[in-house]
């Protein structure tokens, strides 16, 4: 129940926010509703269980990226603008985009998906109980207990402190050359905004 | 891995969740999910009265300390010492007419002030006062806190494009590109905390510090982590744009920055973001640097946890006050400036060095760690004087500029590509 | 334990994001508001990888191992910063030579 209700509110701010964004006329504005989609989108990440990356898209898309988008924006545009947004293919757009949705939509629906929520999450909650069994009321605290001390909203299985720690070592061993890629990526990036902006 | 104690004992959903159902929680079994929501509705507003209190008298607290600093006596007329103060300011705040300018945009402009107080309450979340007076003890606290840190710029954009006035937008532009300048050094800072604690929760990194944890145990960061607590503080006066990094409110150069065009209980709620903020970071440089709830010295160990936690949150907030009343402000080229040539670089170097040592020291007795850590921020310090001093030979200048002034949406362009 | 929510459900919220986005993207005037578009569609992709790994995942690594549909998120996040950066560079840089950023006054390569 609460997951749905919860699952309903992320929803709503982040395609609320989507289609703000393509409604608005002022493209600052805009901006500021591509914020809010950006949070929702965070918070079904957090659904997801998936925390770490949920922090990472606040930190990232409402704290750099949306920034950078609303410093280009006061350094080009008239921001007080109010002038027509759309081109003359916004009919067009629509019709594909429409056409996008509705074939994912029914894609996603008819194909059977091998769906294995609850397989690692039952194993999850098993060895939870079984360190709580062993584990004595008067045991004392210990630094795993502080970092596993997160049991009343959990109920969902996924180890989420298990979670970090996976995601760091996949990173940096499994995934090791796609993150060299992408820092090596990053770093050019950088030097090109650096060289194109100035001049 | 599961809490120590039956969840009946020791958490408020869990009993809560006795109260509705009728017996207590067996050890492994989950709290009722409403009983979950009202326990956090209830905990959030026990936190959230509880920094509104140390908001108020903050304010207070400032005035006086300030006062001292200047040889004044700081508000002493309402009240006994003055402590009625605050309460005269918020009457004062809520009563003055509500203005809004007729150019500017009215939702951009209302919301900004309004959105301007969550980002700087939410954070409060993960701050552990004590080992359960925490609303969420998140697997990714500290990362959580700095991402909500981060949000607080879209506020202040709001503020400043919606007053439609240019010293607002100047402003706000000041602000947006100090604050997401200064991110980078704070966050690089508390990596090399992250890195010795092995963990992103707050009661984990407490934990860590004190007697108990198993890495390195009972030392406070703050001892092998002085160089990125000396960064945390800084950066973290320019993130909540604190004298001497308050450029973009600099009253002799642009009135009152992004909140020129407030008045009367808006300019109220930048205010209150601004002390909330203040105390927040505070708190949270206690946890990571200072040992969080842990008691400062064995002997004190009956101490409760949330006293302790006050009393280091304190010390730092006073720090704050002592920096607003001791330092001119800084000029914005100096600013920028000071962040992308001066702090990044030793955090970066800071990093570096901490996670080489991680991996060195890995089961050496503490006083060998200890003095690996000293060892290795002594040579940080010196190399840092020796570079500082032959860079002022060279250049012959004692200033830092940046040549153009759109070098500093350049410096933000760099800063989205470093994200 | 099954899930709350059919994996269904964050299929069409990631395809409903995935759309707006294209439709941002083909419809906008401005070059930011056709980036802002973009980034909306990575979004959405990212909401599916995130979905496709809570729900289909723990089984390819035994256990809730598997991490590759977060870090795939990752890489997409840091792409997008990377783009954001240059594309926003790319449109300052126009908007010195040309005074504009509508796309349609980009015309300095009809010939």
């Amino acid at each position: 129940m609460i997951e749905k209700v919860a699952f309903g509110l992320v929803t709503a701010v982040a395609l609320g926010g989507a289609l703000g964004v393509v409604a608005a006329r002022n493209v600052f504005v805009s901006a500021l509703w591509l914020v809010l989609s950006f949070i929702g989108v965070a918070g079904l990440y957090a659904l997801l269980g998936a925390d770490f990356l949920a922090a990472t898209q606040v930190l990232i898309y409402v704290g750099a990226i949306s920034v950078l988008i609303l410093f280009a924006i006061m350094l080009t545009s008239n921001v007080m603008s109010d002038e027509r947004a759309n081109n003359r293919q916004a009919f067009l757009a629509f019709i594909v985009a429409s056409s996008v949705v509705a074939a994912l939509g029914v894609l996603g629906y008819r194909t059977d998906w091998p769906v294995t929520w609850g397989d690692g999450a039952t194993i999850v909650r098993v060895e939870a109980a079984a360190a709580g069994g062993a584990v004595g009321a008067s045991a004392p605290v210990t630094a795993t207990d502080g970092a596993a001390g997160q049991p009343a909203g959990n109920t969902d299985g996924v180890n989420r402190d298990e979670n970090v720690v996976q995601l760091g070592t996949a990173l940096l061993g499994e995934h090791l050359l796609s993150f060299e890629v992408i820092s090596l990526v990053l770093l050019v990036a950088l030097i090109g905004a650096i060289v194109i902006a100035r001049d | 891995m599961l809490h120590a104690l039956p969840l009946a004992e020791t958490s408020l959903s869990g009993w809560l969740s006795g109260l509705i159902s009728g017996h207590a929680l067996l050890p492994g079994e989950a709290p009722l999910a409403w009983a979950v929501v009202i326990a956090s509705i209830l905990k959030a507003t026990v936190i959230i009265l509880i920094v509104q209190i140390g908001m108020l008298y903050a304010t207070w607290g400032e005035r006086k300390v300030i006062g001292r600093m200047q040889d004044r006596l700081g508000p002493n007329r309402v009240g006994l010492f003055g402590l009625a103060q605050p309460f005269a300011d918020m009457i004062k705040m809520l009563t003055k007419e509500d203005i809004t300018p007729t150019a500017a945009h009215k939702w951009v402009y209302n919301l900004g002030a309004i959105l301007v107080v969550p980002p700087a309450v939410i954070g409060f979340a993960v701050v552990a006062l004590d080992r359960h007076l925490i609303a969420a003890d998140l697997s990714v606290g500290a990362l959580f806190f700095f991402a909500i840190g981060s949000t607080s710029v879209m506020p202040i954009f709001m503020a400043g494009w919606g007053s439609r006035n240019k010293y607002a937008l100047l402003g706000a532009m000041r602000a947006v590109a100090q604050v997401v300048s200064y991110e980078i050094p704070q966050v690089l800072s508390i990596v090399g905390v992250l890195l010795l604690a092995g963990t992103l929760s707050m009661n984990g990194l407490v934990i860590s510090q004190g007697p108990l944890g198993d890495a390195f145990p009972g030392v406070w960061y703050v001892f092998l982590q002085p160089i990125g607590f000396i960064i945390f503080l800084l950066a973290t006066t320019a993130e909540i744009e604190r004298t001497p990094f308050d450029i973009p409110e600099a009253e002799s150069e642009i009135i009152a920055g992004y909140h020129t065009e407030y008045a009367g209980i808006k300019f109220g709620l930048f205010y209150l973001a601004l002390y909330f903020v203040t105390i927040s970071a505070s708190a949270v440089g206690a946890i990571l640097f200072l040992g969080g709830w842990q008691p400062p010295f064995g002997f004190m160990a009956g101490l409760p946890g949330w006293v302790s936690m006050t009393a280091k949150t304190l010390v730092l907030v006073f720090v704050f006050m002592w920096l607003r009343g001791t330092l001119p402000r800084l000029r914005v080229d100096q600013l920028m400036a000071f962040a992308w040539k001066v702090l990044v670089p030793i955090s970066l170097v800071n990093l570096m060095v901490t996670g080489f040592l991680v991996k060195l020291v890995a089961g050496w007795p503490p006083l060998g760690v200890f003095g690996a850590f000293a060892v290795a921020n002594v040579a940080m310090v010196l190399l840092l004087l020796w570079l500082v001093a032959g860079w002022r030979r060279r250049s012959g200048a004692r200033q830092m500029s940046f040549d153009r002034p759109r070098d500093i949406a350049a410096g933000a362009a760099v800063r989205g590509g470093a994200a | 334990m099954t899930p709350t929510i059919a994996l269904w459900w964050y299929l069409l919220v990631a395809a409903a994001l995935f759309s707006i986005g294209l439709f941002g993207a083909l419809s906008r005037r401005n070059a930011v508001g056709v980036l802002m578009g973009i980034e909306l569609m990575l979004n959405g992709a990212n909401v599916n990888a995130v979905a496709f790994w809570r729900y289909t995942g723990p089984s390819s690594g035994g256990g809730l191992t598997g991490m590759d549909g977060q870090v795939f998120a990752i890489m997409v996040i840091a792409l997008a910063a990377a783009e954001a950066a240059v594309g926003l560079a790319l449109i300052i840089s126009i908007y010195r030579s040309q005074q504009t950023v509508l796309l349609e006054d980009f015309t300095s390569l009809h010939g």
